[in-house]
C-alpha cells in the first residue's frame, strides 16, 4: 500500500530525501501573501480614514504626497529582504534535497519574527510619515494618536501575514520534519491561536482608542457620527479578522481529520468506514471518531496478520519431521524454536532405504516471512535431491546450483547434511558454511568436526568437502544453528562455543537424549533471554542397548532369511486397510486380516493368532505412534503368500525401540506394576514367527511374519 | 466401534458371580476396577463368566491382571470360565494364570468353590 498523507487541501507524497516542494512557487506565494496583507490592511485604513474625513493622519490625504507609496514599497522591500535572509538556509536545504534542523527551526520561527517585524516596521513608517508630513516638527501630544493608530493597523496587517504565511509554510515544514524523523522546536498549537486572538483584540482596542482621541480633539458637531462609523468599521473589520483566523485553524484541523480518514478508507474495506461529514461541525469529535476508526483498522490488520502468521507457523512446523524419531538403533531428537512466528531454521530426517537415512540442518539468513518461505522451498528441494541419490557433497552442490540463481544476492543459506549408514554406523557429512557439528563420545570426550566451505547461494560452481565419521554405540552427533551460540544472557554475555562445549561435556551417557535436549533448552530459555534468532538443535544417538539388541536380531534374521528364501512365495495376495486412530477400530481390521489368512491358508489354525497380533500392533500404532490423534491414520498392509504372510502396520509417529520382556523375572516384574501395561509386544512376540520395526517413505512400521505351519 | 462392557453381578454364599458381556479392553478399566476393588475385600470368591466376551486385547488382560492381583491380596480367589482356547493361550502368555484359575464352565467353578468352602 502506498503511504500518502494530505496536508490541508493538498496531497503530498512522503518520500524521505526528496522534497516535492517547488521553491519558486513557495517564494512567490510568500511575496503575494505579504503584498496582499499589506494591501488589505492599508485599504481598511484608507476607508476608515475617509470615514473620519482624514482626521487620523491628515497629511496622507494630500494629492501631491508620494510618501505613502514610497512607505509601502519600502516596507515590502524590507520584508522581502528579511525573508531572504531568514529563509536562505531553507532554500539551500530544499535545493540540495538535504533536510536540516536549522531549516525547520527557521521556518517555524519565521511567522513570529514576521509578526514582530511588521509591527515595528509599521510604527517606524508612521513615525517617519509624521516627521515628513509635519516637516520635521514633531510634538509629543500630536504623535500619540498616529502612533496608536499606526500600531493598530500594523498589528492588523501582521496578523494577516502571520496566519497566511503559516499556511503557506506548513507543507514545507512537514516535509522537512518527515526527513528528520519528526524534529520540531515544539511550539504548542495554542500559542499561534492565543497570539492571533490577542493581537486582533489589541488592534481593535488601539484603533478605537485612536478614534476616541480624535473625537476628543474635534469640536465639529458631526464628529461623533464620523467617529462612530469608523468605530463600527473597526469592530466589523476585527470580527472579520478573528473569523478569518478561526477559519484558518478550523481548516487546518479539518484537513488533518480528512487526511486520517482517507488513510483509514484507503487501507480498508470502504463499507466499514463511517462516511465523513462534508464539513464536520465538531472537528474535535470527528478527530476522536476517526482516530478510533484508525485504531480499529490497525487492530483488525494486526489480528489478521497474527492469524496468518500462526497458520504459516503451523504449516511450517508440519513440514518438519517429528521431533523424536527412532530409526534402527538410532534415536534422533530435534527441536526447532523460531524467534518469531515463522523462522528460517530447518532440519530434516529422511529414510533413504532399509539401512540408510539422512539428517539435515540449515539456517536461512534473515528472519520472518522471507526467510520462512525460502526455508520451505529448501526443505522440499532437499527432499527431492537427497532421494536422487549421491553423497551429501553432491546433494549440496546440486542444491547450490539450483538456488544460486533463484536467491539472488540478498540471502544465503548454510546447510549441514549427513547420510547415516546404519549397518556400518558411519556418517558421511558435508557442510555448506554451516557451524561445525560435534560428536560426544560415550566416555564423555567432545570432538568438533571441521568441514568448512562457503554457504549456498554464493558461488555456483562451489565444490563441497565431505568427511566420513564412525560412530560407536553410545556416541552422540550434534548439529545446531548459530541462534543457539549467539544467545545472550541478561548481562549481554554470549552463550558461545564455550557454553555449548561445557553443556555437551556435562551430558551423561545412557540418559534419554530427548529429555537431555529438553532440559538443556529449558535452561537456555530461562537464562539466555536476549536471543534474536531461531534456535535449532538436532541430536543423533547410536543407542548402545538397542545397538546390541539389533545386532542380535540381525543375526537371527540371517537364519530366518535362509529359511525364508526356500519358502519365498511365488504368488501372493495383498490388501491394504486404513483406519483412524480411535481405540476400538482395530478389532474390525484385525478380524478381516485374520479372515484373509484363514481363507488362503484354510488348513492352518492361524486366524485367531493373526487377529490378536494385528490387533495389538494396531493398538500400539494408535497409542504410541499416533498418540490417539483421531486425524492420524494407521495403515495396515497384508500380503499372504503361499508360504508366508507379512503384515505391516504403519503409523505417523517417531517410532520406538522394540523391547520385549522375555525372561520370567521381567514378566513377573511387569505384572506387579501398578499399571501392568505393555502386554501388546509380549503377545505379538509370542504369536508371530518373527517381527521387526523399520521406517520407509510411508513412515514408521511394525512388520509381523507368520509362516504356513500349524501352531500345534 | 468399541462395544461397551456390560457387567451383571449375582451373589452366592461367599462370593459373586460376575458376568461380562461385550469387549474387554482398557476402556473397561474404570467400570470393572471401580466396582470390585472395595467389594472384594468382603468376599472369598470372585467368579468371572466370560462366555459372552467376544474380544479381549492386551489392555483388557491388564485390567484382569489388576483385578485378580488386588483380589488375591485381600484373600479372594478369582475363577474364570467361558474363554476360548485361544484366549486361554493368551492368558498363559501374559501370566494371568498366576492369579486366576481357569475352568471350562460354571459347574466346575462352583464345584471347586464348594470344595474350598469346606476346607
Amino acid at each position: 500500500m502506498e503511504v500518502r498523507t494530505t496536508l490541508g487541501e493538498r496531497g503530498i507524497r512522503r518520500q524521505p530525501g526528496m522534497f516535492p516542494i517547488s521553491i519558486p512557487a513557495v517564494t512567490s506565494k510568500l511575496i503575494a501573501v505579504l503584498v496582499f496583507s499589506l494591501a488589505v490592511g492599508l485599504t481598511a485604513f484608507w476607508i476608515k480614514n475617509d470615514l473620519v474625513q482624514h482626521r487620523l493622519i491628515t497629511h496622507v490625504h494630500s494629492d501631491h504626497n508620494v510618501y505613502p507609496f514610497l512607505s509601502v514599497a519600502g516596507i515590502i522591500a524590507l520584508l522581502v529582504i528579511h525573508m531572504g535572509i531568514r529563509l536562505y538556509p531553507v532554500y539551500q536545504a530544499l535545493t540540495s534535497n538535504n533536510s536540516s534542523r536549522e531549516a525547520v527551526k527557521r521556518l517555524q520561527k519565521y511567522p513570529y519574527e514576521l509578526l514582530v517585524g511588521m509591527v515595528l516596521l509599521g510604527l517606524g513608517a508612521v513615525f517617519v510619515s509624521e516627521w515628513v508630513g509635519r516637516e520635521g516638527r514633531l510634538e509629543g501630544a500630536n504623535l500619540i494618536s498616529p502612533l496608536i493608530g499606526g500600531m493598530g493597523i500594523s498589528l492588523t496587517i501582521a496578523i494577516l501575514m502571520f496566519t497566511m504565511v503559516r499556511r503557506v509554510l506548513r507543507p514545507v515544514i512537514v516535509e522537512l520534519q518527515y526527513a528528520l524523523d519528526g524534529y520540531s522546536i515544539g511550539i504548542p498549537i495554542v500559542w499561534p491561536m492565543l497570539i492571533t486572538y490577542a493581537c486582533t483584540l489589541l488592534a481593535a482596542i488601539l484603533n478605537l482608542f485612536q478614534l476616541t482621541i480624535v473625537e476628543s480633539q474635534e469640536h465639529d458637531k458631526n464628529a461623533p457620527y464620523f467617529v462612530g462609523m469608523a468605530a463600527l468599521f473597526d469592530v466589523v473589520f476585527a470580527l472579520l479578522l478573528a473569523g478569518f483566523v478561526t477559519l484558518r485553524f478550523r481548516r487546518e484541523l479539518a484537513g488533518l481529520v480528512r487526511s486520517i480518514r482517507e488513510l483509514v478508507v484507503e487501507g480498508s474495506d470502504m463499507r466499514l468506514s463511517k462516511k465523513p461529514a462534508a464539513s464536520p461541525a465538531d472537528e474535535a469529535g470527528e478527530l476522536a471518531l476517526v482516530f478510533r476508526e484508525l485504531q480499529l483498522r490497525i487492530e483488525q490488520k494486526f489480528e489478521s496478520l497474527g492469524r496468518e502468521l500462526k497458520l504459516a507457523n503451523k504449516v511450517q512446523q508440519k513440514m518438519l519431521p517429528p521431533g523424536d524419531l527412532t530409526i534402527g538403533s538410532y534415536r534422533i531428537a530435534a527441536r526447532n524454536r523460531p524467534f518469531q512466528e515463522v523462522g528460517g531454521d530447518l532440519f530434516d530426517v529422511l529414510s533413504l532405504g532399509p539401512n540408510r537415512f539422512a539428517v539435515m540442518i540449515g539456517d536461512v539468513s534473515g528472519k520472518g516471512l522471507p526467510a520462512a518461505l525460502l526455508m520451505s522451498a529448501l526443505l522440499l528441494l532437499f527432499r527431492s535431491e537427497i532421494r536422487r541419490n549421491g553423497s551429501p557433497a553432491e546433494v549440496l552442490a546440486r542444491m547450490n546450483r539450483e538456488l544460486c540463481e533463484a536467491m539472488g544476492e540478498d540471502s544465503t543459506v548454510t546447510l549441514g547434511v549427513g547420510v547415516i549408514d546404519a549397518v556400518h554406523d558411519t556418517i558421511q557429512y558435508a557442510s555448506a558454511g554451516h557451524l561445525s557439528p560435534y560428536i560426544v563420545h560415550k566416555e564423555g570426550t567432545i570432538e568438533a568436526i571441521s568441514c568448512s566451505s562457503l554457504p549456498i547461494g554464493i558461488d555456483e560452481d562451489m565444490k563441497y568437502e565431505e568427511t566420513v565419521l564412525k560412530l560407536q554405540p553410545g556416541d552422540r552427533f550434534i548439529l545446531y544453528t548459530d541462534g543457539l551460540i549467539e544467545s545472550m544472557d541478561e548481562s549481554g554475555r554470549m552463550y558461545s562455543f564455550d557454553g555449548l562445549e561445557r553443556e555437551l561435556a556435562a551430558w551423561q551417557a545412557g540418559d534419554d537424549v530427548a529429555a537431555v535436549l529438553d532440559d538443556w533448552l529449558a535452561r537456555m530459555d530461562a537464562s539466555y533471554v536476549k536471543d534474536n534468532d531461531d534456535r535449532t538443535v538436532v541430536v543423533l544417538e547410536l543407542v548402545q542397548a538397542y545397538w546390541l539388541q539389533t545386532a542380535q536380531r540381525e543375526a537371527s534374521a540371517v537364519t530366518h532369511a535362509e529359511a525364508l528364501s526356500e519358502l519365498t512365495p511365488s504368488r501372493f495376495y495383498a490388501h491394504d486397510w486404513m483406519l483412524n486412530s480411535i481405540e476400538g477400530m482395530e478389532r474390525s481390521v484385525s478380524e478381516q486380516v485374520g479372515l484373509l489368512v484363514a481363507t488362503f491358508w484354510p488348513e492352518v489354525d492361524l486366524r485367531e493368532d493373526v487377529q490378536s497380533a494385528v490387533s495389538e500392533g494396531i493398538m500400539n500404532a494408535i497409542e504410541h505412534g499416533n498418540r490417539h490423534n483421531p486425524e492420524l491414520v494407521v495403515t495396515v498392509q497384508a500380503q499372504v503368500g503361499s508360504r508366508l504372510t507379512v503384515i505391516r502396520i504403519y503409523d505417523c509417529g517417531g517410532g520406538f525401540f522394540p523391547h520385549v520382556a522375555r525372561s520370567e523375572n521381567e514378566m513377573a516384574k511387569k505384572r506387579e506394576l501398578e499399571d501392568p501395561r505393555g502386554w501388546g509386544l509380549v503377545l505379538i512376540d509370542s504369536l508371530s514367527d518373527y517381527w521387526s520395526t523399520g521406517r520407509d517413505e510411508r513412515g514408521f512400521y511394525m512388520e509381523l511374519y507368520f509362516m504356513r505351519k500349524s501352531r500345534g | 466401534m468399541e462395544q461397551p462392557l456390560v457387567i451383571d453381578k449375582r451373589e452366592f454364599p461367599g462370593g459373586y458371580v460376575v458376568q461380562l458381556k461385550g469387549e474387554l479392553t482398557r476402556a473397561s478399566e474404570q467400570d470393572l476396577l471401580g466396582r470390585f476393588t472395595v467389594e472384594n475385600e468382603q468376599i472369598r470368591f470372585l467368579a468371572l463368566d466370560l462366555t459372552e466376551v467376544a474380544y479381549i486385547n492386551s489392555g483388557g488382560m491388564a485390567v484382569l491382571i489388576r483385578l485378580a492381583r488386588t483380589a488375591k491380596k485381600s484373600g479372594t480367589h478369582t475363577f474364570v470360565w467361558g474363554i476360548t482356547a485361544h484366549y486361554e493361550k493368551l492368558f498363559r502368555m501374559v501370566g494371568l494364570t498366576e492369579w486366576v484359575m481357569l475352568y471350562p464352565n460354571e459347574f466346575a467353578v462352583m464345584q471347586r468353590i464348594e470344595a474350598l468352602g469346606q476346607q
